[in-house]
């Protein structure tokens, strides 16, 4: 028998009890060594998970909370139980690992200009039909190439690299959260700045705990009604929701929204009002909101590139409903990737894709009206 | 006809677009006939210019003429395998154009279509072009230095001079002062123009005088004359089928392709500069209003502006007013443009948001180079280095010696590097050593002195002509019109896996199971 569903007092109950603490490498290493063979793979434990009779576990870092037989591996393709315990794959094997400008995260409204070290590995708890790193996401870390970098060799690239953010992205970080949440906690202590690209699927609390080390979250908010997060995505649209909530109420992090726009799969102008007028408000004007373009790929890859027209009206539709920082996304040039103060209207960054061709802030004030613009400028 | 056919074997099955086998003055657009005759007998013209100016011996002649047999084969060759593939290459030209009107990408199946066609093309001009050149290389040595020499300023593109009775009155006097000295004042323009187009001959090399004329089927006559001797069958058939065509392509109906292909490429290359330029419609309604201001009897001034070798002051003066509406951002996207059938990444389809898999060229080519061994690594380099001269120009001793060194220093240090370390670094590296286009260094050059001098420059070259302004003007229809979004029906199409069905990847739902 298994025990029915644990409601969220109970479970976070059970995390004490049975979950691992966030520690780096928790000294299984021999364990897995000798089991797999490989010291990257299952030395770290999961920290929200708990155990079912029978060497069962469930899950409960993602709103899927998958039920695993032993030897058995999430739906995200990254977590194993091994022996009734809870195992991440993704651990010291990024398959991405690049020095890229913080634009292409994206983030406008954080530190315009730099770069970031950013990192993502095999596995992602979403199935998008449209996924343009599905080759990574779609696979299991130990599929693809990976790279080996543990958490304390990620803080040295990011100085030699002389970078003093590390991001976590191209794929999905709930997929990965123990790597990056042992990377960001030494990443505070080294004071870099932190930032999580996320579709937010995932539970409040693995979120709410590391959002403790984060900057700035993007979170890409894919459409806004439930059939399609269901039939394109796979996943729901309320947990999501609740997540970008959870950043904006419960957290000091600085938070920016992207929707990619699929033509005639989400780029109904109705539901980008609904879309943005939630973002208004439940979570200010001062949220920027980006609209990418779409590129046609993965199962997806009949469908056109989205028309211009439908990003600019989308835009549009995001400075109708209240927002004041609406931006386009994946076409440059385009006056719509710059960003003007909404106190004045002066250009004060301007971009040439993910390129800052100037940028006339001060300490994130505008050089006209002098008012500060949201966001986090140094 | 047996040689004929060996010749046709043992050369490549290229052909190519009538920019290449015809002489200049066959690149008409209108094919009638007696369009066509008249482009024969200039072309016939021009050839007995050129063999007056040589002054060739009968000899020569005579040796010219076996020179000029084998240009007539490749000349047929090149006919007749040019007019098989031109349908095919205008109906995929056609469905090119028509979805880059719509700037919403390429299926598949056209792009691919498209490229493998302009590569047949490529090659095929390639190939001929390298044999003619090397008919003319043969040519050359029959002919004396004194006479190659009188060949050097004899223009392609020059026109038989028309007598004109010169006017030597007080106004033309000060014209022609004002001229020198405004040729004086520019001369840094007009020489940078020259290394430009010569950089640009070496990058694309074409087919001299020697070859256009000397050895072109329809100067044949002419030779004949020079060297008394009988027509050969072959210069005579070659010269039929490049007035008549053959039956099964008349020339009438393969000039009429070429003419449509010709406009479908400009058009083409058109939409790819408009898409990459994402101009918004309040930039398109400034752009064309200046243009049709500017436009009308103003536009023969210019026109005879330019001839007359001055200054091109209503064009120049417009484009300042076009680049006031252009911003930072399209003004780059101009600097780096170049016409093109199949747009490039960075007009098609820049690095997006999120995207891991963007690795430059050189990232890849690092990559590779630095697990060769160096006997392998050296073909690499000389293979890279070949192909860098072929689409940048060829480098001097020098610049080549402190390419390959530079190559080598980069792969070492890259091969030194852990996968990790690697992964890391590529970008800078590749960044090392990307090499510069010298043509876009030189072009941006010749644009900054047009600006010093007030002369038109880039968007002059790109925008300011009608067909681009027609097509700006569709484009501005276009964002005035909306989109008419018609949802797809999410229940039918690829469905996404979820977790109703599975919780581990491979197996099914327990939560389900535990319900039922
Ligand atoms: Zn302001």
């Amino acid at each position: 028998m298994i025990p029915p569903r644990l409601d969220r007092r109970e479970f976070l109950g059970t995390l004490g009890q049975y979950a691992g603490a966030a520690c780096l490498g928790c000294g299984l290493g021999m364990f897995a060594e000798s089991a797999f063979g490989e010291s990257h793979r299952f030395t770290r434990e999961v920290d929200f998970y708990t155990q079912l009779p029978g060497k069962k576990i469930q899950c409960f870092v993602c709103p899927l909370h998958c039920v695993l037989e032993d030897g058995e591996t999430c739906f995200c393709r990254t977590r194993t139980n091994v022996g009734g315990q809870l195992f991440t794959r993704a651990y010291n094997n990024p398959c991405v690992l690049r020095v890229d400008p913080i634009e292409k995260l994206p983030l406008n409204h954080f530190r315009p200009g730099t770069k970031t070290l950013t990192l993502g590995t095999g596995g992602c708890n979403v199935r998008c039909l449209y996924c343009q790193n599905w080759q990574q996401s779609q696979k299991m870390p130990d599929e693809i190439k990976t790279f080996k970098l543990s958490p304390r060799e990620a803080i040295t690239a990011a100085r030699k690299k002389k970078v003093d953010t590390i991001a976590f992205g191209y794929t999905e970080p709930v997929a990965f959260l123990e790597y990056a949440k042992d990377i960001a906690i030494l990443a505070k202590k080294a004071r870099l700045k932190v930032v999580v690209a996320t579709a937010a699927f995932v539970e409040p609390e693995p979120l709410f705990e590391l959002s403790e080390y984060v900057d700035a979250f993007v979170v890409t908010l894919k459409g806004f009604n439930e059939e399609f997060y269901h039939r394109v995505l796979g996943i729901e649209l309320a947990p999501v929701l609740t997540a970008i909530k959870t950043i904006k109420e419960q957290t000091n992090a600085w938070l920016e929204l992207t929707n990619l726009i699929v033509p005639t799969y989400n780029d109904d102008p109705d539901e980008i009002r609904d879309m943005v007028t939630w973002v208004h408000d439940h979570l200010g004007d001062d949220v920027p909101m980006h609209f990418a373009r779409f590129v046609p790929t993965y199962r997806l890859a009949n469908l056109p590139r989205t028309p211009v027209q439908t990003l600019e009206t989308a835009r549009a539709i995001g400075y109708e409903a209240g927002l004041r920082y609406v931006y386009t996304s994946n076409i440059a040039p385009h006056e719509g990737t710059n960003t003007v103060c909404a106190a004045c209207g002066t250009t004060v960054i301007e971009r040439l894709g993910f390129k800052v061709l100037s940028n006339g802030l001060k300490r994130g004030v505008c050089p006209k009206c002098h008012k500060k613009l949201p966001g986090l400028w140094c | 006809m047996n040689a004929r056919r060996s010749f046709v074997l043992s050369t490549s099955t290229a052909i190519l677009m009538g920019l290449l086998l015809s002489p200049p003055c066959l690149r008409a657009e209108n094919a009638d006939h007696g369009s066509r005759s008249r482009e024969q007998s200039t072309h016939e013209q021009r050839a007995r210019e050129l063999i007056e100016r040589l002054d060739l011996s009968r000899l020569q002649a005579r040796k010219c003429m076996s020179i000029a047999e084998q240009a007539a084969l490749l000349y047929i060759e090149g006919y007749e395998q040019e007019a098989r593939l031109l349908p095919e290459i205008l109906e995929a030209y056609d469905k090119f154009a028509q979805e880059d009107r719509l700037n919403q990408g390429f299926s598949p199946d056209v792009e691919q279509r498209t490229a493998r066609l302009h590569r047949r093309e490529i090659v095929l001009r390639e190939r001929i072009t390298e044999q003619l050149i090397a008919l003319e290389e043969q040519a050359g040595k029959v002919l004396k230095s004194s006479q190659r020499e009188s060949l050097n300023n004899f223009s392609q593109k020059q026109r038989p001079v028309r007598e004109r009775t010169r006017r030597t009155d007080a106004r033309s006097r000060a014209r022609a002062a004002r001229r020198q000295r405004e040729e004086a004042r520019t001369k840094p323009l007009r020489e940078a123009r020259e290394q430009l187009r010569t950089l640009h001959k070496q990058i694309h090399p074409r087919i001299g005088p020697i070859g256009q004329y000397l050895l072109h089927p329809f100067g044949a006559e002419r030779l004949r004359d020079v060297a008394r001797a009988r027509m050969p069958a072959i210069l005579t058939e070659a010269a039929d089928v490049l007035k008549h065509g053959t039956s099964d392509h008349p020339v009438g109906q393969v000039e009429q392709q070429k003419a449509e292909i010709k406009q479908l490429r400009a058009e083409i290359s058109n939409w790819n500069l408009i898409n990459g330029l994402h101009l918004n419609e309040n930039q398109i309604e400034q752009i064309t209003a200046l243009y049709d201001e500017a436009a009308a009897p103003t536009w023969e001034i210019a026109r005879r502006e330019s001839r007359s070798g001055l200054p091109y002051r209503t064009l120049a003066a417009l484009e300042r007013d076009v680049e006031q509406v252009l911003n930072t951002g399209q003004h780059q996207v101009l600097a780096e443009y170049k016409p093109c059938l199949l747009p490039p990444k960075n007009l098609k389809d820049p690095v997006r948001a999120g995207q891991a898999g963007d690795s430059s060229r050189y990232e890849k080519w690092l990559d590779r180079a630095r697990k060769l061994s160096s006997q392998e690594l050296k073909k690499q380099i000389d293979r890279a280095l070949e192909k860098e001269a072929k689409h940048l120009g060829q480098l001097s001793r020098t610049e080549r010696r402190e390419r390959v060194a530079l190559l080598r220093k980069t792969i070492r240090q890259a091969s030194t590097m852990s996968d990790t370390e690697f992964e890391l670094s590529k970008a800078e590296l590749a960044e090392l050593i990307a090499a510069p286009d010298r043509t876009l260094e030189m072009r941006g050059k010749v644009d900054t002195l047009a600006r010093k001098y007030g002369q038109p420059g880039i968007i002059t070259n790109f925008m300011l002509n009608t067909q681009f302004m027609d097509q700006l003007r569709t484009r501005g229809q276009q964002l005035a019109g909306g989109i008419a979004t018609k949802q797809t029906d999410l229940a039918t199409g690829p469905q996404a896996d979820n977790c109703d069905e599975v919780c581990a990847i491979d197996g099914k739902c327990k939560k389900k199971s535990k319900k039922e």
